[in-house]
């Protein structure tokens, strides 16, 4: 069955301000999980990381980063991609 | 990450075309490593170098260049990186997992070459790789046909040195390849223009020898039951082992051990109890190529070992740190090189009894014997392989692949099968 769960991707400027706020939702207890940042985000300039958050932790996660003023680019939903099967490599 | 892409422009990068290797890597390392449950979290640090992969490694590189060090790309683990070390070098390992650089590759070498060497010639003459456009020097060896032809044309723009490897393993040979290692630390001396001393050279080989003991601690936690760590998280830590620094490779590694270790402590593994375990032979798996893993960890298996340069034959065996004069320790270096078991020597026994061996130690239930198209090398050696598992009552499956995704399927079927029947 292909994956049609929606996450979401917390893109950065850089990956000193990602692992700034993934040390800092690690530290809150807040799943997220370091990821290449999509492609088809036109925010998403080069390769680069994001953070990887479950639909069930995103109220969460933004409630730490507004409390905690913690810099992103921006948070964008995704569906459908993560497929163990897919065999598409690179 | 825009400054990524100045420095791409500096380095004199195919910017369009590597972008399109930018657009699949999201995805292949989201269906590989992601969708996987239960990682260790210390994987997090190899999740961001695969996301930063040709980002922040090379511009530490750079970085140290500014500096007046100079970096040597290097394509096999014969190549002793203790030299290069000890005269204030990087080594760093160089693109070739790819198909994407495969194309490129195609434009000037036979077809019938090996994927490997295509995509790394490609990736070389594409201009998309950042570590082929920062070495100041390729490190070759001639330890196939295909590289040995492929090193002239690569050194046609940049500084290529050749390193004769013999091919068989007689004292001679031994003593062959020591003096092959002097001469190389001569010309590293001469191109970088620090002098090796014995103590600047012992400093390396305990330097590399901590990072190897780190690899063999991770490994060592693959050898049990309880299964810390999948296959394909094993081998993207292997991978990156050849880009990384050397003291951060070991302090990143043993960090991931102590995590392994307390996982097996505490009862966790990645996978059900009772799920099958694969020791994976044959020839590299460079990054990113994570096909034969991935297949092979979604269909009801396991890999806890790689008996290949992208796996053990990188680590195993540690260089004597007793020697105090270059002489001494050039003998050393040759005695621990010349250990690795690979198949351009003959006869290559020592292969078979690793991979016996192996199958004991960490508690195998199948073993694939796999190689890319084309290494006649490798190949060949599956009748001797295949035959020796057989006697030993070790189920067998030898496959070949590139890779293209074109036979993802075929593979699929051919492991879900050998699964099965080590389930029945």
């Amino acid at each position: 069955m292909p994956d049609s769960t929606l996450r979401y991707y917390i893109l950065f400027e850089n990956y000193e301000q990602g692992l700034a706020l993934h040390g800092l939702l690690d530290e809150q207890g807040l799943p997220n999980r370091i990821a290449p940042a999509p492609r088809c985000f036109k925010e998403a300039a080069a390769c680069g990381m994001s953070l990887l958050v479950e639909e069930a932790d995103i109220d969460a996660v933004r409630q730490c980063i507004k409390e905690n003023r913690g810099e992103y680019r921006a948070i964008l939903p995704l569906a459908g991609q993560l497929q163990a099967r897919r065999d598409k490599y690179c | 990450m825009a400054d990524y892409v100045q420095m791409w422009k500096d380095l004199g990068m195919d910017l369009e075309n590597h972008d399109l290797l930018c657009q699949v890597l999201p995805t292949a390392v989201g269906d590989v490593f992601l969708s996987q449950e239960n990682r260790p979290k210390a994987m997090d640090f190899w999740d961001l170098v695969i996301s930063e992969v040709h980002g922040i490694r090379p511009a530490e590189l750079i970085e140290e260049q500014k500096k007046g060090r100079k970096v040597f790309g290097t394509f096999c683990v014969y190549v002793p990186d203790e030299v290069v070390i000890a005269a204030n070098g990087i080594v760093t390992g160089l693109c070739g997992g790819s198909q994407f650089w495969v194309p490129d590759g195609e434009a000037v070498l036979p077809k019938s070459t090996c994927p490997l060497i295509k995509a790394s010639v490609g990736a070389r003459l594409g201009r998309t790789c950042p570590f082929f456009r920062i070495a100041d020097m390729y490190v070759g060896e001639t330890t196939c046909d295909g590289k040995k032809k492929a090193y002239e044309i690569l050194g046609e723009d940049v500084p290529m040195y050749v390193m004769d490897v013999p091919q068989m393993k007689r004292p001679e040979d031994i003593l062959k390849w020591k003096n092959e290692i002097a001469a190389f630390a001569r010309r590293v001396e001469e191109f970088t223009g620090n002098e090796i001393t014995p103590e600047k050279l012992n400093e390396a080989i305990q330097l590399v020898n901590a990072k190897r003991r780190a690899l063999q601690r991770v490994y060592d936690a693959r050898k049990s039951e309880c299964l810390p760590i999948s296959g394909r998280d094993a081998l993207l830590m292997m991978q990156i082992a050849f880009f990384d620094d050397p003291a951060r490779c070991a302090q990143m590694c043993n960090r991931l051990a102590d995590e392994l270790e307390d996982r097996i402590r505490d009862g966790v593994s990645v996978v059900p109890h009772g799920t099958k375990r694969i020791l994976v032979t044959g020839t590299p798996l460079a990054v990113p190529n994570w096909k034969l893993h991935n297949i092979i960890e979604t269909s009801g298996a396991a890999v806890v070992c790689e008996e290949m340069c992208t796996g053990t034959r990188y680590f195993e065996n540690l260089v004597d740190e007793t020697k105090t004069t270059l002489d001494e320790q050039f003998m050393a270096l040759s005695e621990r090189y010349m250990k690795t078991n690979c198949a351009c020597f003959t006869p290559n026994t020592g292969r078979i009894d690793d991979i016996l061996r192996m199958v004991k130690e960490y508690k195998v239930d199948g073993v694939i014997d796999c190689s890319l198209k084309f290494c006649c090398l490798y190949d060949t050696e599956k009748y001797s392989v295949s035959r020796a598992l057989k006697e030993a009552g070790v189920p067998i499956l030898s496959l070949e692949t590139d890779y293209t995704d074109t036979d993802a399927e075929q593979l699929r079927t051919r492991i879900g099968a050998f699964v099965e029947m080590l389930d029945a």
